[in-house]
C-alpha cells in the first residue's frame, strides 16, 4: 500500500478502509500530515493493516506521527481490544523491551550557572552511570528480592534509600503497576536480567541535560506547573527500559502464544503478532509477567535517575533538594494497560497496547498527579541527541486515540543506512563544536542515533498538535547527552 | 559472506538473510550474523573457554529461534559472547535438535566494540527453507 492509497479524513489523519485487506476487523488510522505520510515506510501500513486483523480490536488500528516500521506493530503503533469480547494480548503489541520510557527531571539551575560544567557533568554521569552492552549495575536482583521489586517497581527502589516519596506520584501507575505475578516470570527471565537494574542500556537508550529556553515554551502556564518556572532552566531526561528482564519475558510468552493461539481460533498474517485472550490462562499469566517487567523499568529508571542526583549533588555540593532535583514525571512507550475509555457512549474497560506510544491523559482523568490534574498529563517526546525534545501535555481531543500520542521523532532512516552515512567520531566532534558534549559507550551506535536518522521533531510533535493527540509545553534543547 | 543484510523490512531493527548448505551451515552463519550485527569488527574469538549446549524445538525454524535465543541469554545472563564453532543438526519425526559447541568470551568493553545491543529474535518474518539445495533463513532482529 501506498500513501496516496489512503484516504484522507483530515489534515492529520489517513485511513485504510477495512475492506483494504481480507481479514481486518476495523479500518487503520495514520496521524500524520502530509510529509510525515510520504516519508513512512509501506511497512507501516502493512503492519498497521495487520493490527487491525487482532480478535477484540475496537474503532481503529492506530499509528502515531513517529511511526516507523518495526516488527508486529508499528512503532508509534497503538490498539485497543475489548477484553470482554474476546480481546487478546500480543507481545508483538507491546516490544521487547516492556516499558522502555522516559522520565523528566527538572532542577533549579540555569544554563549561566551549569554552562561551564556540562563536559565534566556529562563526563561524570558517563562514570556513574552503567551504559552499553555488558555493563552491570549495582544491584544484583535475585530470589525473593527480585519477586518484591517486580511486585513493587520505584516503590522498592524508594523504600531502599533511592528516592523521596514523592517521586512516586510522578510516575505513571505511580511507578508501580498492579496485577504483577513474579510466579509467571520464567527462571530465564530472572538469570537473564538480574545485573541489569539500573543501567542505561544501549541503542537509542540516553540521558541527557537539556535546556529549556523562553523561546521554546509554548504554553507558559502549564509549564509553571509542570515545574518549567524560569528562563534557561536546565532539566535531565533519562530514556531506558526493563533491560533483558523485559526481553525474555516477551521472548518467552511469543512463544507460548504461537504454540496455542490456534487452539483460540487465531490465524494472523504475521506471527510476530501471536497473542491470546487476555482472559486465558496464557493471556493473564503474560499480562502477570509484563506487568513485573513494567515494575523493573520503573525501578531502572529510578535507579538512574538517583545516580543523577548524587551526580549533581557531588558536583555542585550542594543537596538534590537545594538544587530543586524534581522529577517532573515518568511515561512508559511499550505496555498494554487495562484502562477505562468511553465506547457507544459508555465507558467500557479496554486493553491499550501502545507500542513506541505515549500515554496522554486529559486534564481531569484519573491517573493523573493531583498537581497536573487542571492541565493533563506531561507527555515527553524524546528526540535525537542533536535536535531536541519535548514536554507535552494530553488534551481532551485525544479521546479518538485512546488519549495515545507520539514517543519520540520516529526514525526516518535505517540503522545501515545511518551508519553509512554518518561517523560517530565525526558526529561527536560536530555536536561538540555546537556546545552538545557527547560521551558514548559505542561509537558506531552514535552514527545509528545521528539527527538526519531521525523525522524532524517539530514536525511530529505539530502534526500530534494538529491531530489532537497532545500539545507541546516546552521545547529541550541538548546540551550533553550519555549514549548507551 | 553467509549473510546479508536486507534493507526494505524494518528501518527500527535489523533484518537479515543467511545461507548454509546444511542446517548446520546455516545455524553457524546465523550466530555469524547476529555477531556481526553488535560487533563493529567481530574478528575471532580472542580468549573463551568451551562452552557446549544442547536444544530441542518442533521445527528447525524453531530450534534456530532457540539457538539464537540462547546466545543472547548467554550475553545478558553471563555477559558472554558465545561464538560457537560446531553445530549439529539432527531431523527427527518429533522435531529437531541440535548439540553446539562454542567459544565463550568474556565481553570487554576494551577489547569489543559493540554497535548495537540485539535485545531480541522476532517471529517477523522469520523463515527458515531449502531452496535449490541451499538453506535460507530469514530473521528481524530487535535492536
Amino acid at each position: 500500500m501506498k500513501p496516496g492509497q489512503l484516504q484522507r479524513i483530515s489534515d492529520y489523519c489517513y485511513e485504510i478502509p477495512r475492506d483494504a485487506r481480507r481479514g481486518m476487523r476495523v479500518p487503520a488510522r495514520i496521524y500524520a500530515n502530509e510529509e510525515i505520510l510520504r516519508s513512512m515506510d509501506d511497512a507501516v501500513f502493512e503492519q498497521a493493516t495487520n493490527v487491525a486483523m487482532l480478535p477484540g480490536i475496537l474503532k481503529y488500528a492506530l499509528c502515531m506521527p513517529d511511526g516507523h516500521s518495526g516488527y508486529g506493530f508499528p512503532i508509534g503503533g497503538v490498539a485497543a481490544v475489548d477484553p470482554e469480547n474476546g480481546g487478546v494480548i500480543s507481545p508483538g503489541g507491546i516490544g521487547f523491551d516492556i516499558n522502555c520510557g522516559i522520565r523528566l527531571l527538572a532542577t533549579s539551575l540555569t544554563l549561566g550557572e551549569v554552562k561551564a560544567h556540562i563536559q565534566p557533568l556529562v563526563d561524570r554521569l558517563f562514570a556513574r552511570v552503567p551504559a552499553g552492552v555488558g555493563a552491570a549495575g549495582e544491584i544484583t536482583l535475585k530470589g525473593s528480592k527480585l519477586d518484591e521489586a517486580m511486585t513493587k517497581g520505584a516503590l522498592w527502589a524508594v523504600q531502599n534509600g533511592f528516592g523521596v516519596q514523592e517521586d512516586l506520584e510522578y510516575c505513571e501507575e505511580n511507578g508501580c503497576m498492579e496485577g504483577a505475578d513474579p510466579e509467571a516470570v520464567s527462571h530465564k527471565a530472572r538469570e537473564r536480567g538480574k545485573s541489569q537494574t539500573g543501567t542505561l542500556g544501549s541503542g537509542n537508550h540516553f540521558l541527557e541535560i537539556q535546556v529549556a529556553k523562553k523561546a521554546g515554551i509554548s504554553d507558559e502556564k502549564t509549564a509553571r506547573a509542570f515545574g518549567i518556572d524560569r528562563d534557561d532552566q536546565i532539566l535531565v531526561m533519562i530514556h531506558s527500559g526493563s533491560r533483558a528482564t523485559g526481553h525474555q519475558i516477551a521472548t518467552d510468552y511469543l512463544q507460548r502464544f504461537l504454540s496455542v493461539q490456534q487452539r483460540y481460533g487465531i490465524n494472523l498474517p504475521d506471527r510476530e503478532l501471536a497473542c491470546a485472550p487476555l482472559y486465558s490462562e496464557e493471556g493473564r499469566a503474560y499480562f502477570g509477567a509484563m506487568n513485573c517487567a513494567i515494575n523493573i523499568a520503573f525501578l531502572n529508571r529510578q535507579l538512574i535517575m538517583h545516580r543523577v542526583r548524587e551526580v549533581f549533588a557531588d558536583y555542585f555540593k550542594k543537596s538534590p533538594r537545594e538544587l530543586g532535583l524534581r522529577l517532573v514525571y515518568d511515561v512508559c512507550h511499550n505496555t498494554a494497560k487495562l484502562e477505562s475509555h468511553e465506547i457507544d457512549g459508555g465507558p467500557r474497560k479496554l486493553l491499550v497496547h501502545r507500542k513506541g506510544a505515549t500515554r496522554a491523559f486529559a486534564p481531569g482523568m484519573r491517573g493523573i498527579p493531583e498537581r497536573y490534574m487542571p492541565y493533563g498529563q506531561p507527555v515527553i517526546v524524546g528526540g535525537s541527541m542533536e535536535t531536541g525534545s519535548y514536554l507535552c501535555v494530553g488534551t481532551a481531543r485525544a479521546s479518538e486515540s485512546f488519549f495515545s500520542t507520539v514517543h519520540g521523532s520516529g526514525r526516518l532512516m535505517s540503522r545501515t543506512q545511518a551508519r553509512k552515512q554518518f561517523n560517530g567520531r565525526d558526529l561527536q566532534r560536530s555536536l561538540g563544536e555546537k556546545g552538545i558534549h557527547i560521551r558514548t559507550a559505542s561509537f558506531s551506535g552514535l552514527a545509528e542515533e545521528a539527527g538526519g536518522a531521525y523525522k524532524d521533531i517539530d514536525e511530529v510533535v505539530g502534526a500530534a498538535f494538529g491531530a489532537g493527540l497532545c500539545a507541546p509545553v516546552a521545547r529541550l534543547v541538548p546540551l550533553g547527552n550519555v549514549k548507551g | 559472506m553467509p549473510f546479508e543484510t536486507i534493507e526494505d523490512v524494518t528501518s527500527a531493527d535489523v533484518a537479515v538473510r543467511v545461507t548454509g548448505r546444511s542446517t548446520g551451515e546455516l545455524f553457524m552463519s546465523a550466530g555469524e550474523a547476529l555477531r556481526a550485527i553488535m560487533l563493529r569488527d567481530p574478528g575471532r574469538p580472542a580468549a573463551g573457554t568451551e562452552l557446549s549446549f544442547e536444544l530441542r524445538a518442533v521445527s528447525t525454524e524453531m530450534l534456530l529461534f532457540a539457538f539464537l535465543e540462547e546466545l543472547l541469554f548467554h550475553k545478558d545472563a553471563d555477559s558472554l559472547l558465545v561464538i560457537p564453532s560446531m553445530v549439529d543438526v539432527e531431523h527427527g519425526p518429533d522435531g529437531a535438535s541440535l548439540r553446539c559447541v562454542a567459544i565463550a568470551e568474556p565481553i570487554d568493553p576494551g577489547i569489543h566494540d559493540f554497535i548495537v545491543d540485539v535485545k531480541a529474535v522476532t517471529m517477523h518474518r522469520f523463515s527458515v527453507a531449502r531452496v535449490n539445495g541451499v538453506w535460507t533463513a530469514t530473521i528481524v532482529f530487535d535492536v
